[in-house]
């Protein structure tokens, strides 16, 4: 046999994905700051973390990152992508850029990527529904019905979320996620 | 009553479905592995297999040590060594088989080499004690049984042990959909005759029966459709992870007389011994009909739903079980016909196989093989 | 002398179970679609045997035939050609021989022999015009071949005698005709399972006379003149034996060396037939109506003994890595006298060598060593031991033991001395040969690599050259005729002797099937004519011997074979010869849909229905 027909291979990057994630995750970072302002709801899901809550969602394993925090004074902050020695309290681990894709593209809810195994997640239970449930809200502000639908679990009726809350706060979680 | 009285074990993770192949990365890496040697046949390679599996490692750290696309359908000790050689040149560190048939089989005993740190032949009289190097198969849809079992195929050696089974079986339908109709009769047939053997023994239990039934739903559900169109995605990876199900109650009970029967003539004749078993199952079954409890009810649960087995009076089930079961046999008329005659295997040939048999798995006597084949052969 | 115009048409039947025997009438209309020879040889088998016996059983049949030309003084026509089940194979077995034997058998006014059921006790026949003698061999079972027919040169002109190989059923046991042999695919063990110890035709009771004299003479003498024109018939085959073949093989990589992983060797010369000529100071030794005189004996080791032959030297020597002529002139007398097929009797050997090398098996055989070979095949001869596996052929070895990526076989035949990683045509020839790996079905080597017609490595054509081959050689072999004659009559023709190379090469490859068209090889369906008095055009007698191969492949089917046998060993499709630097293998499956498509068969090898109708071939 001759070994040289069958060299090495390193696998190459897939840049355009990676870039598109990193978007998504900045724009989910942001979204979430900002719905922390805007909705009740997040702010009481955030109220009951604790305070030194710290969430690193991140694509396994050379990134792109997100942290997310709340900072001394209990405000909900996107703290970037780049590690400054932050100590997650929960990480949320993609397990592949193809599987990020499935979420940042909609094919799959959150809830249905742990259940295929796609992601893994380290930290307190808790902590992780309430996340969940943080981001599904998110979810429902950032897109339109029909791709939110996939996204989320349980898109909220009428009476968990009226068309005025939602417009309104839809709004605002733009503004302050684009602007400051 | 559930008995309680088994010993079962089942290794394998199973990653199956929309892009289950982007997930080997993060296995090899909890396996503490990152330079894989890839394995497959120069069909696949063809088909674009390998750069679909080359595209799925992209974005990790793993290094691919070398991509092996020659593996030929025999496990020779001549390929066998010189692919064991080749993984300790690139320092490699697990192996993945892409494919069924001589690619896993190759790959396994490349595994017990490169582990154990023997020559091939050897392994035969070796009791492997500790796990070896870490091994993912991604199978394809033409699985000729005991790829994914605890068991291990080389030139005319059989090794079983639990250290055998692959660490993670990652169904994905980019690779299943590739293989031809044939191939999926042929895969699921073999599945078949696995799962019921497994069912069939004499201390059943539950465990085992659980991923005989689940083989048995998954190719009930989707055979028809599959065998009609083998790129129908989810069909081909349902018969895989039947073929995955059955190989691991293959893995925990006695191998069972189809089986061996099949083995033996598939390797006299060159037909796939799937074919064959799909043929002795048939009159197997036949004959377990008119023995008391050889046909077991549960299996109409599992084939046909709890409505069906609700419905159906106590004493009938086993006769509708039975029907069931030649109804899913019948799917692959096409391709594999209703008796060895119409294989064109000659009857006198059916004594030198009993005798074989019988030498290859005492269970049985030469008489019991025998009268199983002149059923098949004839047709009654 | 009487005389018999044409042919008899008449087969002599014998029932060794009820020892009986009747005579059986040739229908006119199936010597005109078969031939004669291996043709009607097949259609006797289809019609009277069923599909599915068992190769050893009283049903099995063996069957020889003659021939037309056979006796009528057509050169190179002292050959007959026998049919049987295979035991080795499972198959049909068709065999082609040389010797005293065919001749024998015709001037005693029979055209063909069978002989079915199974005698109580060993049993010789003496088959006369009269009819046929049962007499008992005790007195020769045990004895070896050349004693045997020594003994029974008094009862008759020509005999056919099995060794001890044949009596213990060997697979590959042959049956012996005065020096030539009935080789391939167990015959012997055939007529061993019968305890028939030997044949034995009167002979010199009839003239056979052409019932049209001056066309055949036309054509008689344009064959012998195209004969002593061939440069390989006239010089190198006359002088040197076929044993030439082994510079021409060395040369063109396709010489088995060391079980056929690699294709030459720097020591080959040592066993090439101009060194054995020299040193053996050879001299004829051929059969009795032979233009060509192929076969030589020489002085070796102060005996006078038959030259072993270019198969024998090819197994036995380079392929064992043996390079001393009388060491495997030594192997050649054992195999003569107990009566084995060399070739599978070698490449077995070869077999053993590397599965003990490799760790699969244990015993004292080694390359390149000649010790304990002739004890091996003594071993097998007489079922000893380890030679009682030996004796069963490489398949069921290596389905026992392992190492089927090296048992060079197909469909259970092994390999004749002719590497096919070096002429893709001969791979393909060898893969669908329908008694296996049979180097006759075409010599396609010869066309690619000796005589450089048709490129070895290119895949365009190669199916339906080899489907024309076949059907020529199929005829030839139904004449019967030696197959050697086909480098006279179809290379020295105008239009191939001068067209030059470098122009027939690219026509033969690019333009296959109508290049065929282009081949004259009406010489032999001529001569065919002007003996039986019919009329034979060339590509009546092409399609015949298509009809012939096609009811041979038939026949096999119904005995199992499809695609899935129509392949090769392992190692020529996944390892290169060490002389190649490209370290090329076959490419078979493209190569082999391009052969269906030539022949009509289906995708899975079985000739179609529409095939099989044009042929004339009735199903069963």
């Amino acid at each position: 046999m001759n070994a040289l027909q069958y060299p090495e291979i390193k696998p190459k990057k897939k840049f355009i994905k990676r870039i598109y994630i990193a978007v998504m995750l900045w724009v989910v970072g942001r979204a979430i700051q900002a719905a922390a302002k805007v909705d009740k709801e997040v702010k009481e899901e955030f109220a009951k973390l604790k305070d030194n809550f710290l969430l690193k969602m991140w694509i396994w394993p050379n990134g792109p990152s997100m942290y997310v925090g709340k900072t001394k004074d209990g405000k909900v902050k996107y703290l970037g992508w780049k590690d400054k020695g932050y100590k997650p309290t929960l990480t949320m681990t993609i397990k592949s850029v193809e599987a990020a894709m499935l979420l940042f593209t909609f094919q799959e809810a959150t809830a249905i990527a742990t259940t295929r195994n796609r992601l893994v997640v380290d930290g307190d239970l808790p902590d992780a529904c309430a996340l969940v449930r943080i981001l599904n809200i998110v979810e429902v502000y950032l897109l339109p019905k029909i791709i939110a639908r996939l996204a989320v679990k349980r898109y909220p009726k009428w009476s968990q979320m009226n068309p005025l809350r939602k417009h309104f706060g839809r709004i605002l979680v733009y503004v302050r996620a684009f602007t400051f | 009553m559930i008995p309680y009285n088994f010993t079962f074990l089942s290794h394998p993770k199973i990653c199956s479905g929309l892009k289950a192949l982007e997930h080997i990365p993060f296995e090899l890496e909890s396996l503490n592995a990152r330079k894989p040697l890839v394995i497959t046949s120069n069909r696949w390679d063809k088909k674009g297999l390998s750069k679909t599996l080359i595209k799925a490692l992209y974005d990790s750290n793993i290094i691919i040590g070398a991509l092996f696309t020659n593996a030929p359908f025999y496990p020779s000790v001549t390929i066998i060594n010189e692919l064991s050689q080749l993984y300790r040149d690139r320092g490699c560190d697990s192996i993945i088989a892409l494919g069924c048939g001589g690619v896993a089989y190759i790959a396994k005993a490349v595994n017990m080499v490169v582990s154990l740190k023997t020559d091939i032949l050897q392994c035969a009289d070796i009791t492997i004690t500790s796990p070896l190097k870490p091994m993912i198969i991604v199978p394809t849809a033409d699985c000729q049984g005991g790829e994914m079992a605890a068991i291990a195929y080389y030139e005319r050696f059989e090794k079983q042990s639990d250290f055998l089974y692959p660490d993670v079986i990652v169904i994905d339908s980019r690779i299943t959909r590739h293989a031809n109709s044939q191939e999926v009769a042929n895969s699921a047939l073999t599945a078949l005759a696995h799962a019921i053997e497994a069912c069939g023994i004499d201390a059943p239990n539950p465990i085992n029966d659980a991923y005989a039934h689940t083989a048995l739903q998954f190719i009930y559900q989707y055979l028809q459709r599959t065998i009609k169109r083998p790129s129908y995605k989810d069909g081909s990876v349902a018969i895989v992870n039947a073929a995955a199900c059955a190989d691991t109650a293959f893995s925990n009970a006695p191998q069972g007389i189809v089986h061996v029967l099949a083995q033996v003539i598939a390797l006299d004749t060159n037909l796939q011994a799937g074919m064959v078993m799909g043929i002795l199952l048939r009159y197997y079954l036949a004959d377990k009909l008119h023995t008391k409890g050889g046909i077991r009810p549960e299996l109409l649960l599992a084939l046909a739903g709890i409505d069906t087995y609700a419905k159906t009076p106590e004493k009938e089930r086993q006769k509708t079980a039975y029907e069931y079961l030649i109804q899913c046999i019948d799917t692959t008329r096409e391709f594999v016909p209703a008796t060895l005659k119409g294989l064109n295997i000659p009857r006198y040939k059916l004594k030198e196989y009993a005798r074989l048999a019988a030498t290859k798995n005492k269970q049985y006597k030469e008489s019991a093989y025998m009268e199983l084949l002149e059923k098949a052969w004839e047709g009654k | 002398m009487q005389e018999i115009i044409g042919t008899s048409n008449k087969v002599i039947e014998v029932d060794l179970s009820s020892q009986s025997y009747r005579e059986i009438p040739i229908a006119e209309k199936d010597l005109e679609l078969y031939l004669g020879g291996k043709g009607l040889g097949l259609k006797l088998f289809y019609d009277r045997v069923p599909a599915g016996i068992d190769p050893f059983s009283d049903e099995n049949e063996f069957i020889v035939m003659t021939g037309v030309y056979v006796g009528t003084g057509a050169p190179c026509a002292g050959r007959f050609a026998a049919v049987t089940k295979s035991p080795l194979t499972g198959l049909m077995g068709t065999g082609s021989c040389g010797g005293p034997f065919g001749m024998a058998l015709k001037t005693s006014g029979w055209d063909g022999l069978i002989v079915k059921g199974k005698a109580k006790s060993p049993t010789y026949l003496v088959i006369s015009s009269k009819g046929v003698e049962f007499k008992d061999a005790k007195k020769f079972w045990g004895k070896d071949t050349q004693t045997v027919q020594k003994a029974l040169e008094k009862e008759g002109s020509g005999a056919l005698v099995i060794g001890q190989a044949g009596e213990n059923k060997v697979l590959y046991a042959n049956v012996c005709s005065g020096h030539r042999f009935l080789g391939r695919c167990g015959m012997g063990a055939v007529l061993g399972s019968k305890n028939l110890k030997a044949i034995v035709a009167k002979g010199n009771e009839f003239k056979i006379l052409p019932k049209n004299p001056k066309k055949f003479d036309k054509a008689r003498k344009k064959t012998l003149k195209f004969i002593n024109r061939n440069q390989i018939t006239s010089i190198l085959y006359r002088q040197f034996g076929t044993n030439a073949n082994v510079n021409l093989s060395n040369a063109g990589g396709i010489l088995p060396v060391r079980n056929f992983t690699g294709g030459s060797h720097g020591e080959a010369h040592k066993i090439s037939g101009e060194e054995m000529a020299e040193r053996f100071d050879t001299k004829f030794s051929t059969c009795k109506p032979c233009a060509i005189l192929c076969g030589h004996k020489g002085n070796i080791n102060g005996e006078i003994r038959q030259i072993p032959e270019y198969e024998t030297v090819g197994t036995f020597g380079s392929n064992l890595e043996i390079f001393d002529p009388v060491a495997i002139s030594n192997f050649n007398e054992l195999c003569t006298k107990y009566g084995l097929d060399t070739i599978s009797t070698a490449v077995t050997i070869a077999w053993a060598m590397e599965a003990t090398e490799k760790g699969l098996i244990k015993t004292d055989l080694k390359f390149g060593s000649p010790d304990n070979i002739e004890k091996t095949i003594t071993d097998i001869a007489f079922r000893r031991g380890f030679g009682d596996d030996l004796a069963n052929g490489t398949r069921k070895l290596s389905q026992k033991y392992g190492g089927a990526d090296f048992a060079i076989n197909v469909k259970g035949l092994e390999m004749a001395a002719y590497d096919p990683r070096g002429a893709w045509g001969q791979a393909l020839s060898y893969a669908v040969a329908n008694r296996g790996a049979c180097h006759l079905s075409t010599a396609s080597f010869a066309v690619e690599v000796y005589l450089n017609m048709h490129d070895p490595f290119s895949l365009k054509g190669k199916g339906s050259m080899i489907a024309f081959i076949e059907d020529v050689t199929c005829a030839i072999n139904s004449m019967h005729i030696c197959q050697f004659t086909a480098f006279a009559v179809e290379l020295e023709p105008f239009v191939v002797k001068y067209t030059p190379t470098f122009l027939l090469n690219p026509m033969i490859t690019y333009l296959n099937p109508i290049a065929t068209k282009f081949m004259d090889v009406s010489l032999w369906p001529e001569m065919w004519s002007g003996i039986t008095g019919k009329r034979m055009g060339m590509f009546k007698w092409i399609k015949a011997g298509r009809r012939i191969h096609v009811l041979e492949r038939y026949m096999n089917t119904r005995e199992g074979i499809s695609r899935k046998d129509d392949t090769l060993p392992q190692r020529f499709l996944t390892e290169g010869r060490h002389c190649d630097p490209q370290q090329r293998t076959v490419p078979l499956d493209q190569l082999i849909d391009s052969y269906y498509k030539a022949r009509g068969f289906d995708k899975n090898g079985i000739p179609k229905d529409r095939t099989l109708k044009r042929l004339k071939i009735e199903k069963k």
